[in-house]
Formats: structure tokens, C-alpha cells, sequence
């Protein structure tokens, strides 16, 4: 080989290898937005909506985190076929928006773009938070390089480094912003949740309740009667007439864009509660200006903070009001399918792969969303008739007494589920425990004041139930493998632990000394739960 | 050259005149020592070394001083 | 353009690219355009005042050259004898030194005003209480570097010390080579115009040195330089704060963050050129190591010296004025310092104009000073010093001594980069004097050290970088060619090494928008 071919190749080579490891390095310091306790999940929403197939979603959501945890695609496809996709993000500014729209538009033709009235009303100075932006050029696939590279130009523009070269490269080259990142914990590079979101189609779906003032709750229908306010005096006109100003101009370009690609394009604003809690999110002021952006660019707009769907602000929020969780998602989702479907005539046509495959995926949803509406259940009886249908251990344990209202109903209910033979109508101030797993009784004990099993499963499963009676606040334990599951609370306590994902998929608390029986959730068990089923989920989905 | 090497060592005790031939290339001699050079042969020998005339070629050895100065005088 | 960017490589890329398909006989116009364009590219209006400088430079050159040629024919035709031709050679120095005075007095006068309009009209203000409004004046590129330059030519052109160039666009090319125009080097015609002007071809190792070269200048900028930037900034700037040693580290960290700014940007400047195969004078040669005051200054920015040494010193001490004052000081001060009078006082006068071409402000006259009076002192008390060293009997031929030399030197140079970085001289006097008086050295165990500005892992950083290029001086001082030792070697350390290097910077490199990248020190002169 001569000289000269072999200086081209060497070159060649080493070029390739500095590439090579630049990129290596780039991927370790590049943050995946990915962080479980920053609840920045919602970003692998938009890589995961480019990996749809082309042309395939007839509807596309956008807007923040109300957005995203009140409509659920999946949920609408069930329902009517329609294939959608939620592409709400953590405080999407409506700039940030509109470039992820046109990027997804090169994949897409969708015959409806709804966008969520709650990221309006984002000041001049919030728009420009550069994180924000940052965040979505990191999130969009390097196909999207215009989009990467506009956004990037945007922000130099806001910042004043227009003529700052590497800031703008660094759209494509995010190793340029980052390369001080190897300092940073490490928990920000490693990708958690690999495929969550594929089945949900964007959509965050919680699984809490929380307690919420219930007078401070005023229905919809009541407010419009009373021509109520919504809230506070706190927004004043002027500042939120600066904000519709700031965001009209990409709203404009957002409408405008829609219609180049054939799309209709929709204003909607997802429920938030009256109560203090959600004091700011919205208001009659919000509304009114909404509605006047809406008229002028000819669009749309659909207020269900008016309407009456049925929330029950106590048990279908997981934050006391601003957002809902499955239960009060899937009354928002029947809501804007109603009206995607009326206003819009919103119709799907079926092709036979599509619908394969969501399908399936649909399948996969229905399968982790039974184990969503376990934890969201707070009926008593409902709640036994979940436990029935699945293949669980339960954990009961009593605390603090049962109090006067044991009803025979739930007696019969109990011995039903559990194979019980005691009456714990005798037990209301004492103790008791018991194990069952399908309706037969495994291990159980009872006392006057207190009670306790430390035992083994069948299954090697290593557990210790307490319960005691008394004053305190909590007062029984169930114990598996080291980690504390009980509630808190005075009540029946039950603990459900899945012999198949072989984790605590619920746990409950209800109250038996007052009519309402008022359910109260523990927590603590989600965390190795909701690691267990994207394994599961995982599984399923590679089968696909 | 004898002379020369005379007027130098009295300038510059620590350098050997006579073996160096790169005083300016090497660092020898400093701009200081020039000047107190060229101002001892502008008197001793009745010659005007000019601004121009400082070159490192001029100064690098005792040879190379010796040809400006015979130079100078035959202007 | 900032040399420290993505788009600088570019150029300079892009130019190599061209440079080298270009048919041999046009490539300087490549070179030419390129530089014009970097130029026009910094500011189109301020542009103008570069091409007045050459403008001038160019037709001072045709004059003086004129006269030369009628100086040669007339000494051919007329028949004169040896006092004659002294006449008519005087007569034509003096004519020539006539031109080359003029051109320097315009362009030096062109850059009076722009550096010293504003303070001299808030001297105007404050003595004559007038409420004139500053002018603001942005400098042009480079105008204190090529104005030097220019200045250069028409001086060594009436020396005879170089050719007159008749084509315009070849002397503007000169003037402009877009990769001088930032921070120098001070280029002498005879050096690099020849260079610019020859046709060169692509040679692999050339161009392999050159990248090389801008690599190493990368890391001591943006790893070394622009890292340190935050402590001698944070402590210079809120001095109000700090006392004693923390100033001992402020300055430390100044004269490093200096270096390895400077002459991390004449590597990437001289490989820069190397590419396209010019070869720049070298303006650093690890200045550190010096073991006098003396030395340091034939070592830091060797051609700003040269030049003060080539077109003040010299012309200075040697002059007639010089003679006859050393004659005159002969009777009082006897006749071995009456000999170095004229000879200090043209340094004294060095000195300052070195402190106002740094800047314009008292405390860059102070800084001219300081090391005038240090070298000064150091030749006076030459003998002193040879007579403790003796009866000390003290050995000086030993490393040792040579350390306590280096070091010696070193704490004097802080010294004056105290001097020059800060705010004022009041407040260098404060500085100074704090650290002779508060000895605080509890700052490095109690956790202070690490807020200077840098945290520990930065400085964990830092001291790794400043050590690799303490060694790398080292090899360099005694003589290795580091380039060259390195091709020796085999391929895997070479690519491990050329990609560790690359890695460092890109990952070690203070740059992005989370930092600002401190601006170049020299620029803006």
C-alpha cells in the first residue's frame, strides 16, 4: 500500500475512533431526564412517540402535567378505535410545543391536535426558562435536527448568544452543554423506565388518593349557577393579558401550522378542583381570556372545569386537586372523546396491522390497569371484589379495634374472601390477624389486646403481622422481608401481596369506626411494585 | 584582535570571547552588554556602530566584531 | 472571531482546504482573502483604520525606497570622495528616517487616540471640571499589534534590513494574516513574509505538527487558563474580602491563568499557521524558569520585546544624544555609571511605554516601572551580590541554586502581576501589604481554600493540568521535542494519547453556557 493511501486511511481511522468515543462519552453525560424522584418520566413520552409507526395517530395531546394525567389514548381506543397520543409534558411552554409538534408532524398525519389551556399562561420571563427548551431538544431524535436547531436558536436569541457557535451546535452535540456533567449523581444517566409508556401512549397514569377538604369542593354545575369565580383575586388582569400576549404568537403558528398539515387544531382545558390546593390554576379570568385567544385565531374551545363529569375531588386526584389519577382520568378521556367525536367528527379507519397491535397493547394496558384500580379502589366491598378475582395473599390485620362499624354485610363479605370462621363483629376492640390466599385461611390469630404471627410462607415468603389495640396512631404492622407495609389508621388493615409479580401491590386502610368506612392508602409498597411491572409490562411488550 | 578580546573581557568578565560563537544567538550577551560594548568600541576606536549595524551576525563572535569594526573604519 | 470556537476550527479548515487546491502561484491571495475576510468579519467600520495603516506603510515604503535608489544612482554618477560619500550617506539616512517618522507618528498617533481618548478626557473632566462625554471608543482588531508591526517595516526598510514590497495586496497580507491579528505574535517583515508569500504544498507531518499544536494550546486555554480564571477573578475582584495568603494564591493563580492563556493561544495561533506553513516567532519560552528579571523578559512575549529592544532601546542608547549625555554625567558620577545612564534611562523610558501599551492607566505605568527599577537594581548590585555569594561560599553551579534563582524570580514576577490585575494602585498597595502583615495559612485546612472560587474537584483538576504542563516545560527546557518524541512512539500510546488529549479538552474544558469562557487577556490591545 502506498504512502499516501495508507496516510488517508490511518487518518480515516482515527477520526472514526475520536467520534466513536466522543459519542461514547456524550451518552454518559447527556441527562436521560429520566430521574424516578424528579418524576421527569414524562420526557420518555416523546421519544417513545416517535418510535410509532408512521401515519398511525389520528389525534395528538398536548399541554402540561394536568394534561398528562387527565387523558389517556389507551382509554379512547377502547372506547372508539380513535388512536391518539398524549404528548403533554412537565410545564410544556407553548414554544417548546410547537417545535415538538412540527417535529412529530414529519411522522404523523393526525386529524386533531387538542392542546391544553393550562400552559397559556406561562409569563414572558417563564417562557424563557432555558432548561425547558433544552430539555425537549435533548428529547427529540436527531431527525428533528431542524427543530433541535431552531429551538437552540431561539434560546441563543433570548439569551444573547446568537453568534455563540458551540451553543448552537450543542443542539446536535448536547456533550458540548454537558461535558461538566460527570460530576453529577450517576442515578441521572441511567434510563428507569425503559418502555412504560408505549402501551400508556404518553399518558401518566398515578394511582393515589389523598384526603381534600370536601367543603371547599364546589361542584362545576353549582359555580355556573352562581356565576361563581373559580378562584382567587390573586391573578390580576394585566399580567395575564401579558401572558396571552407572549403566547398568542406561537399559538398563532401553531394553528397555522396544524392546518398545513390538514390537522384541525382544538383548545380544551382539563378539570382542576375549587378548593384552596388548586387555587391559581384556573379562574373565571383565565377562562374569559381563553375564550376571547380562542375566537380570535377560530379555534375551538372546550372548559370541562365547568362541566360536570362526576369527579370526586377525595378519592380521583392524587395531589388533593390539581391532578387526577386513573379513576378521574378516565371520566376526563370519556368527556373529550365525546367531544373530539361530536365537534370534530372524529372517526378512526381501521387498518388491520394498527389495530393489531394496539390491540395487544391495549391488552397490556388493561393488565397493569387492574392493578391501578386495586390501589385506587377505597369501596370496601368493591375492593373485596378485586381481591377475589386475582391471584393474591392477604394480609389482615386489625388496629386499634374495629369500632362499631362492622357491618354483617362485610362480615359475610370477609369470610367469604378469607375462609374466615371467626366473627369480628366480637372483635371491635380487640386484636387480630389473619393470612389467605384464595379464599382459604392460612394462618390467623386473635387476642385481646394484641396479636402476633411471625411466619414463612409456602413460598420461602418471610412475614411478621401485628396488631394491637389502643390509642396510637399506628397500631399494626405487616412485615415482609424486612419492610413495614401496614397502613396507618384505625380500621381493617389489608395488605395485598401478589403471588405472580411476588411484591405488595396495595395496601389499605379502612375506616370502620365511622359510616363512610373512608379508605386510606399506604404508600410505601409502590416503589418495588412499579419496578416489577415494568419488568412484567417489559416482558409482555417484547413479545409483541 | 588581541585588543578586542581585551576591551570585551573588561566589559563582560564571565564570558570566554574567544571560544563563543553564538554570544547573541545563544543568549550570551544581553541587550545591556551590547550597548556597554558598542559604546567601549564607539570611543576606543573611533567608529560609529549604528542602530543599523546591530545584527546578531555583527556580534556573534569576536571574528564577526572585529569585521564590522575594520568595516566602519573604512568608511 | 474567537479562536476559543467551533467556528474558528472551521475557518481555519476551511482556508487549509482551499489553501491546498488553489494553484501554487494564487495561494497567498487565498491567505489574503481569508484574512481580509476575518477582518472585515470582527467589525466592518473599524476595518478602515487597518487598511489606512498599511495604506501608509505602503507608500512610506515606495518613498523611502526612492530615495534609496536615488541615493544608490548618485553615488554611482557622482564622483565623491570618502568625506563626500559620508555626506550623502548621512543625508540619506536622514531622509529616509524622515518618512519612516512620519508613518510612525501617524499611526502611532492613530492609536494614541484610540486607547487613551477616554482617559484623557476624564483627566480633561476631573482637572478642568469640563462635563465632556467619553467617546467609547471600540479599538479595532489588533490595532496595538499591528501598528507595532507596521512601524516595524518602515524601520527596518530604512535599515536596508529588509526589501521594499511593491504589491500592495502581498504588504496587506502581511499586516493581516488572519491568525496574528488577535494577540500577536509581533511579526518582522524578513520573517514571515517570505513564508506567506511562497507556495506550500501539503505535508502530512506539518500539518499533523500543526494540529498537534493547537491542540496543546486548547487544553492549556480551556482547561488550564479558563478554569483558574474563577479564582483570580473572584479573589482580585472582591478584595475587599480576602487578606494575606489568599492574595498569595489570587496572584499564583493570576500568573498562571496569564500563561496559559497567552501562550496557549499563540499555539493555537502558531499551529494555525503551521497548517498553512507559516512559521510564527516563538513569543514564549517557558518564562517561568527564568532565573532573573532580565531573563524573564527574553523569554514573555519575546517579539513585544524585541521590538522596544530593536526600535527604542537600541536607537536610544546609542544615539548621539545618549553619548553626549553620558559625557556629561562623567564629572559627578564618575565614569562607570556615567556609562549607564543613557542606557537606564532609555530602559526607564522602555519600561513605560511597555506599561502603556498594556493599558492606559497609572497602575500599567507603576507595573512598567516595577520591573524597570527590578532589572536596574539587579545590575547595580551585581557586584554586591557576586561578594556575599563568594564569602558565603556559596555554590551557584548546583540545581539548588539555580531553584532559589527560578524561585526568586518567580515570587518578584508575581509580584508585578499583582500590580497588574489589581483594580488599582491604591488597592495593589493594599494587597501587598497584606500579605507581608496577615499570615493566614489556616485557608488551606479550614475549608476556605475551596471556596476561592474553585471546588475541590476543580482544583483536583487544575493542579493534574498545571502539573502535565510543568512537565511538559521541563522536557522542553532540556531541549525534547515533544512532537517529535511522541512520533516515535507507537501507534497505540500515539492515538491514546492524541485521544486522551481530545477527550480532556472537550470533557475538561471550561466552556458552554453555563460558564463564560473568560475573555482572551491580551485581546482588546
Amino acid at each position: 500500500m502506498s504512502l499516501r493511501i495508507k496516510r488517508i486511511v490511518s487518518a480515516v481511522v482515527f477520526l472514526s475512533l475520536t467520534v466513536f468515543v466522543i459519542n461514547w462519552l456524550q451518552n454518559l453525560v447527556t441527562p436521560k431526564y429520566d430521574w424516578p424522584e424528579h418524576n421527569r418520566r414524562s420526557l420518555k413520552s416523546v421519544r417513545s412517540a416517535f418510535l410509532e409507526p408512521k401515519n398511525s395517530l389520528d389525534a395528538i395531546y398536548l399541554g402540561t402535567s394536568q394534561t398528562f394525567c387527565s387523558i389517556s389514548p389507551m382509554d379512547i381506543y377502547d372506547s372508539s378505535h380513535i388512536r391518539s397520543y398524549n404528548l403533554a409534558t412537565i410545564a410544556q411552554r407553548v414554544p417548546v410545543a410547537y417545535y415538538m409538534l412540527r417535529g412529530i408532524l414529519r411522522r404523523q398525519s393526525p386529524k386533531l391536535v387538542v392542546i391544553d389551556a393550562s400552559g397559556f399562561f406561562y409569563t414572558q420571563e417563564e417562557l424563557m426558562v432555558t432548561g425547558k427548551w433544552e430539555e425537549m431538544v435533548d428529547s427529540l431524535p436527531l431527525s428533528c435536527y431542524r427543530e433541535k436547531l431552531d429551538m437552540m436558536k431561539d434560546i441563543a436569541i433570548m439569551q444573547g448568544r446568537e453568534d455563540d457557535t458551540g451553543y448552537l451546535m450543542s443542539a446536535i452535540i448536547p456533550l458540548l452543554r454537558y461535558h461538566k456533567n460527570y460530576k453529577v449523581k450517576k442515578e441521572y444517566f441511567q434510563e428507569h423506565y425503559l418502555h412504560q409508556l408505549y402501551q400508556r401512549k404518553g399518558y401518566v397514569a398515578t394511582y393515589n388518593f389523598v384526603a381534600v377538604d370536601k367543603t371547599e369542593v364546589k361542584t362545576a354545575k353549582a359555580m355556573l349557577d352562581v356565576n361563581d369565580t373559580f378562584a382567587s383575586d390573586d391573578d390580576k388582569i394585566e399580567t395575564l393579558e401579558d401572558c396571552i400576549r407572549a403566547n398568542e404568537p406561537y399559538l398563532e403558528k401553531l394553528r397555522d401550522l396544524c392546518h398545513a398539515h390538514g390537522a384541525e387544531i382544538a383548545f380544551v382545558k382539563v378539570p382542576v378542583c375549587t378548593n384552596t390546593r388548586a387555587r391559581g390554576y384556573w379562574s373565571a379570568n383565565k377562562h374569559e381570556m381563553t375564550q376571547a385567544l380562542a375566537d380570535r385565531l377560530g379555534v375551538k374551545f372546550l372548559d370541562m372545569c365547568y362541566e360536570d363529569l362526576g369527579l370526586d375531588w377525595q378519592y380521583d386526584s392524587f395531589d388533593g386537586g390539581i391532578h387526577v389519577n386513573h379513576r378521574g382520568a378516565r371520566k376526563i378521556s370519556a368527556r373529550l372523546l365525546d367531544w373530539m367525536q361530536q365537534e370534530f367528527g372524529l372517526s378512526s379507519e381501521p387498518n388491520e396491522k394498527l389495530d393489531r397491535q394496539w390491540a395487544y397493547q391495549s391488552d397490556v394496558f388493561a393488565s397493569e390497569v387492574e392493578y391501578l384500580d386495586l390501589e385506587l379502589e377505597h369501596d370496601l366491598f368493591k375492593f373485596f371484589d378485586r381481591v377475589e378475582q386475582g391471584d393474591y395473599t392477604l394480609f389482615t390485620t386489625v388496629s386499634n379495634g374495629l369500632g362499631d362499624h362492622w357491618s354483617d354485610e362485610a362480615q359475610r363479605r370477609l369470610e367469604a374472601l378469607t375462609g374466615t370462621k371467626r366473627d369480628l363483629r366480637d372483635a371491635k376492640n380487640a386484636a387480630y390477624i389473619s393470612v389467605s390466599s384464595h379464599g382459604r385461611i392460612i394462618e390467623e390469630r386473635h387476642g385481646k389486646k394484641s396479636c402476633t404471627i411471625e411466619a414463612t410462607l409456602g413460598d420461602g415468603l418471610r412475614y411478621k403481622a401485628v396488631s394491637k389495640t389502643g390509642k396510637g396512631k399506628k397500631n399494626g404492622m405487616v412485615d415482609i422481608w424486612g419492610v413495614d407495609y401496614a397502613p396507618e389508621g384505625r380500621g381493617i388493615h389489608f395488605v395485598v401481596y401478589d403471588n405472580n409479580l411476588g411484591c405488595v401491590v396495595d395496601s389499605v386502610c379502612f375506616d370502620t369506626s365511622t359510616a363512610e368506612l373512608t379508605a386510606l392508602q399506604e404508600t410505601r409498597y409502590q416503589y418495588v411494585m412499579r419496578e416489577r411491572l415494568i419488568e412484567y409490562v417489559h416482558g409482555r411488550m417484547n413479545g409483541m | 584582535m588581541d585588543e578586542l578580546l581585551k576591551i570585551l573581557k573588561g566589559i563582560c568578565p564571565k564570558v570566554d570571547f574567544a571560544k563563543e560563537k553564538k554570544l547573541i544567538d545563544d543568549g550570551i550577551l544581553d541587550s545591556f552588554d551590547i550597548i556597554s560594548i558598542v559604546n567601549e568600541l564607539n570611543e576606543h576606536y573611533d567608529i560609529e556602530i549604528d542602530v543599523d549595524d546591530l545584527e546578531p551576525d555583527n556580534f556573534n563572535s569576536c571574528e564577526a566584531m572585529l569585521e564590522l569594526i575594520e568595516k566602519l573604519r573604512n568608511e | 472571531m474567537n479562536i476559543v470556537s467551533l467556528l474558528y476550527l472551521a475557518f481555519v479548515a476551511g482556508v487549509a482546504l482551499v489553501y491546498f487546491v488553489t494553484p501554487r502561484r494564487f495561494r497567498w491571495v487565498t491567505l489574503l482573502v481569508a484574512s481580509v475576510i476575518n477582518y472585515l468579519a470582527y467589525d466592518l467600520k473599524l476595518a478602515v483604520w487597518l487598511f489606512i495603516t498599511s495604506l501608509s506603510i505602503y507608500f512610506g515604503g515606495l518613498l523611502i525606497d526612492r530615495q534609496e535608489q536615488k541615493y544608490l544612482a548618485q553615488l554611482k554618477t557622482a564622483d565623491l570622495d570618502r568625506d563626500g560619500k559620508r555626506a550623502l550617506k548621512k543625508q540619506n539616512e536622514r531622509v529616509k528616517r524622515r518618512y519612516a517618522a512620519l508613518v510612525a507618528a501617524v499611526n502611532i498617533a492613530i492609536w494614541v487616540v484610540f486607547k487613551f481618548a477616554d482617559l484623557f478626557i476624564l483627566t480633561l473632566n476631573r482637572y478642568l471640571s469640563a462635563e465632556i462625554s467619553l467617546w467609547h471608543l471600540m479599538l479595532p482588531l489588533g490595532i496595538s499589534f499591528y501598528t507595532l508591526q507596521a512601524i516595524s517595516y518602515v524601520m527596518d526598510l530604512t535599515r536596508g534590513k529588509c526589501e521594499v514590497q511593491k504589491n500592495y495586496c502581498k504588504l496587506l497580507l502581511w499586516l493581516c494574516f488572519f491568525p496574528q491579528m488577535l494577540q500577536g505574535p509581533i511579526c518582522r517583515y524578513r520573517e514571515t513574509a517570505p513564508q506567506l508569500y511562497a507556495p506550500h504544498d501539503f505535508d502530512y507531518r506539518r500539518v499533523k505538527f500543526g494540529m498537534q499544536r493547537m491542540l496543546w494550546g486548547y487544553f492549556k486555554k480551556l482547561v488550564i487558563a479558563d478554569r483558574v480564571v474563577s479564582l483570580s477573578d473572584k479573589i482580585f475582584g472582591n478584595s475587599i474580602e480576602y487578606q494575606g495568603v489568599v492574595f498569595v494564591v489570587g496572584a499564583l493563580a493570576y500568573t498562571i491563568q496569564i500563561y496559559a492563556d497567552f501562550s496557549g493561544g499563540m499555539d493555537i495561533i502558531g499551529g494555525a499557521a503551521e497548517i498553512l506553513g507559516v512559521n510564527m516567532p516563538v513569543n514564549f519560552e517557558r518564562p517561568y524558569f527564568s532565573r532573573s528579571i532580565s531573563e524573564y523578559w527574553r523569554r514573555w512575549h519575546i517579539t513585544l520585546g524585541a521590538w522596544f529592544r530593536d526600535y527604542v532601546f537600541y536607537p536610544l542608547s546609542i544615539s548621539k544624544g545618549a553619548q553626549k549625555l553620558s559625557a556629561a554625567c562623567r564629572k559627578r558620577l564618575g565614569p562607570n555609571l556615567s556609562k549607564m545612564i543613557p542606557t537606564y534611562l532609555a530602559m526607564v523610558l522602555v519600561w513605560i511605554l511597555n506599561g502603556i501599551w498594556h493599558g492606559a492607566g497609572w497602575q500599567f505605568v507603576a507595573f512598567g516601572m516595577y520591573q524597570g527599577v527590578l532589572i536596574v537594581l539587579g545590575m547595580q548590585f551585581e557586584p554586591v551580590f557576586d561578594w556575599i555569594i563568594r564569602r558565603l561560599k556559596i555554590r551557584t553551579d548546583c540545581f539548588s541554586w539555580r531553584l532559589w534563582q527560578r524561585l526568586r524570580t518567580l515570587v518578584l514576577i508575581m509580584g508585578g502581576r499583582i500590580i497588574f490585575k489589581a483594580s488599582g494602585l491604591y488597592e495593589a498597595m493594599r494587597i501587598g501589604w497584606s500579605i507581608l502583615k496577615i499570615h493566614n495559612v489556616w485557608i488551606f485546612t479550614d475549608g476556605t481554600f475551596f471556596k476561592l472560587g474553585l471546588d475541590a474537584w476543580n482544583m483536583f483538576v487544575l493542579f493534574v493540568a498545571v502539573l502535565v504542563l510543568l512537565t511538559v516545560s521541563i522536557l522542553q527546557e532540556k531541549g525534547v521535542h515533544i512532537r517529535e518524541a511522541i512520533e516515535k512512539q507507537n501507534l497505540v500510546f500515539r492515538w491514546g494519547l492524541y485521544i486522551a488529549a481530545i477527550v480532556t479538552v472537550v470533557l475538561l474544558g471550561i466552556y458552554g453556557p453555563r460558564y463564560d469562557a473568560a475573555g482572551f487577556v491580551y485581546a482588546g490591545f
